[in-house]
């Protein structure tokens, strides 16, 4: 199988750095990283991502900005996960772990279990 | 030939008119019509303090002061002259040792057989002690009358005899209306007959009689007076009048009442302010709590996210490190193990500090207690099963619904469990309970039969960072964050030790107005 491409958009570069590794390493994924918010459109036109990994808490804009202005582009559909360290597991699970449709995941998480949620996003586990 | 009279008293000393002369007290002399002394009694030579030889031929003015001498010797000159009698005369005379002495002075003038005036015979009597009894009397008697306080002197029979201008002031009664009545024109109805037959016995046998009376003056207005009767007995002993002494208490007893309720007003006032400052004091707590709840809620979003994000590099990190590990290296794995639990752990402190500090969006659904109980004791199993703790249900079927939210009562429930099973190190017993208490309110209780709270720690229980557990494994914002979850709420959580040994904590959910009216 083709690996699924995802577009990690997260203003620490060593944060983005890691995901790649790991999700790299598994064969199953290409990753894209984005450490500048306002490049993410820009990006997502050229590497055409399947499913785009989003920090919330970001300089200048917030991952919520980002992932609206990709939809209201042609990525209307693309599905999305929110990955954030001002939210609390508990305070997640409160909403479903997930916040208007949007799935969320909060920082730290070990790469097994991101890995995971990106799988059920994506349809599949 | 006219015969002198004097030669008929004159008998010399020691002979019987002269003997009987001398032991009379008063003064007795007679003069010449020059004023000069022929016989004197012992009496007036003891008075000048001269024999009495050496005062014969004598006048005042050798014995007086001049201007006081001039005084009597034109008096006998008068006399001497007109023949009228001076009949006690009241005079004021220093005697040699210059002490005033007041004496009643008679002169008369003495005739021959001719019924010529050939001299005047002087009688005086000392009055002095009598003078000044009439001047204390008089003194008396203007103190009575000048007196602020009203007197009212009756005879035995309680007929009034005597008032003062105070009295008249007070009551409104002139002398001329209340002499020779009686003081019952006073009585103002107050009093029952008993009160005035107990104040007549106790006078009529001899005692003073004290106390307030109320009375109606003249114009029918009542007023207080404090009253003291004093019986006054005669030389025989006999009781010849009473004396009353008033004073209007009308002003006292107001004064004391007023100050009274002064008294009152004031105690309430101090109550008022002290409960006052104990609210003020309470608000100012809450406010410096709720300054430094949004502080540390600032504080730890930022902090989170701060220290979160390395974290979750970390994470990532060993997540991937660990992959590459050759296999069979067992202490490598367990380091690795050590590492990614150190990383939930410092997650897990976060998470509580965000959670504690941030304010809580609830979200409300009806939920039944016994059920939310039950599910949370089996979020709980792992940690029971692995300490042997035994757990007994008592719950209560058909509780009311509550409108909570879900998964933070979960939370509370959670963290008491936990609690409970923690106290009991060695295994014991949990006892979760659902209820209704005496008011309908639904209660859960978590009971344990652990060693109990010591009692140094029962007031920090709730203190946020309070934790009795070693480090690593509370953060001591479990019972702070339970307690304001049921806040939250409208809800109430307490820790009690329990007589019986163990701690039972319970969770009450007050009755809403909503929830009355769904009925039970």
């Amino acid at each position: 199988m083709e690996p699924r491409r995802v577009l990690v958009i997260d203003d620490e570069a060593t944060f983005t750095n890691l995901v790649k590794l790991n999700l790299e390493k598994t064969g199953r994924f290409a990753v894209r990283e984005v450490n500048n918010p306002t490049e993410a459109l820009a990006a997502a036109r050229e590497f055409r991502p399947q499913v785009v990994l989003l920090d919330v808490i970001m300089p200048g804009r917030d991952g919520g900005q980002v992932l609206a202005e990709l939809r209201a582009h042609e990525f209307t559909y693309l599905p999305a996960i929110f990955v954030t360290a001002t939210m609390t597991q508990h305070g997640l699970q409160q909403r479903d772990d997930q916040i208007d449709g949007v799935p969320f995941i909060a920082k730290p998480v070990e790469p097994k279990k991101l890995i995971k949620r990106i799988e059920e996003v994506l349809g599949y586990s | 030939m006219s015969r002198d009279p004097f030669s008929m008293l004159l008998t010399g000393p020691g002979t019987g008119v002269q003997s009987l002369l001398d032991a009379l007290p008063d003064q007795f002399y007679i003069k010449d019509t020059h004023c000069r002394f022929v016989f004197v009694n012992s009496a007036i030579a003891h008075f000048l303090n001269r024999p009495a030889a050496e005062l014969i031929g004598k006048t005042d003015r050798d014995l007086f002061p001049h201007r006081l001498a001039d005084e009597f010797m034109a008096e006998e000159k008068e006399l001497l002259a007109s023949g009228r009698p001076l009949v006690n005369r009241e005079v004021c005379i220093a005697d040699p040792t210059d002490k005033l002495r007041w004496e009643l002075t008679t002169k008369i003038v003495l005739r021959d057989d001719g019924g010529q005036i050939v001299g005047l015979l002087g009688i005086n009597r000392d009055i002095t002690e009598h003078k000044q009894a009439e001047e204390q009397l008089r003194l008396q008697g203007e103190a009575l009358v000048a007196a602020a306080n009203a007197i009212i002197i009756t005879d035995s029979a309680g007929v009034v005899r005597w008032v003062n201008p105070a009295f008249t002031k007070l009551t409104g009664y002139t002398a001329d209306e209340v002499i020779g009545a009686n003081p019952r024109i006073l009585k103002s109805g107050q009093h029952d007959p008993a009160f005035y037959r107990q104040m007549w016995e106790t006078i009529k046998s001899g005692q003073v009689w004290r106390g307030d009376v109320v009375n109606k003056r003249k114009d029918g207005s009542l007023y207080t007076e404090e009253m003291i009767i004093t019986p006054v007995r005669n030389v025989g002993h006999e009781i010849t009048h009473f004396i009353a002494i008033k004073q209007d208490a009308t002003e006292r007893k107001r004064a004391q009442e007023q100050l009274q309720q002064l008294n009152a007003d004031l105690a309430r006032s101090q109550l008022e302010l002290l409960e006052t400052y104990e609210n003020l004091k309470r608000a100012q707590a809450e406010l410096i709590q709720a300054e430094k709840m949004e502080i540390v809620g600032r504080l730890a979003a930022g902090v989170a996210h701060e220290v979160r994000n390395p974290l979750a590099i970390l994470a990532m990190g060993l997540g991937y490190v660990e992959g590459n590990l050759p296999p069979n290296q067992p202490t490598t794995t367990a380091v690795f193990e050590t590492m990614r639990d150190a990383i939930v752990r410092a997650d897990a402190i976060i998470c509580e500090l965000l959670d504690f500090s941030s304010p809580r969006v609830l979200n409300l659904t009806d939920q039944d207690v016994t059920r939310l109980a039950d599910r949370s004791l089996l979020l709980v199993q792992h940690e029971v099963r692995r300490r042997k703790i035994e757990i007994v249900r008592e719950f209560a079927p058909d509780l009311p619904l509550q409108r909570v939210d879900r998964i933070r009562i979960e939370q509370v429930f959670v963290n008491l469990f936990m609690n409970a099973i923690h106290a009991m190190a060695e295994g014991g017993r949990l006892t979760v309970r659902t209820l209704r208490d005496a008011t309908g309110a639904v209660v859960a209780e978590i009971c344990d039969n652990g060693p109990g709270i010591p009692v140094a720690h029962l007031e920090k229980m709730f203190t946020p960072f309070f934790t009795t557990k070693p480090v690593g494994i509370g953060t001591g914002l479990g019972l702070a964050v339970a307690k304001s979850i049921l806040a939250q709420h409208g809800g109430e959580l307490t820790v009690a030790n329990q007589p019986a040994g163990g701690v039972c904590a319970r969770i009450i959910f007050h009755k809403t107005d909503k929830e009355a009216g769904h009925g039970t």
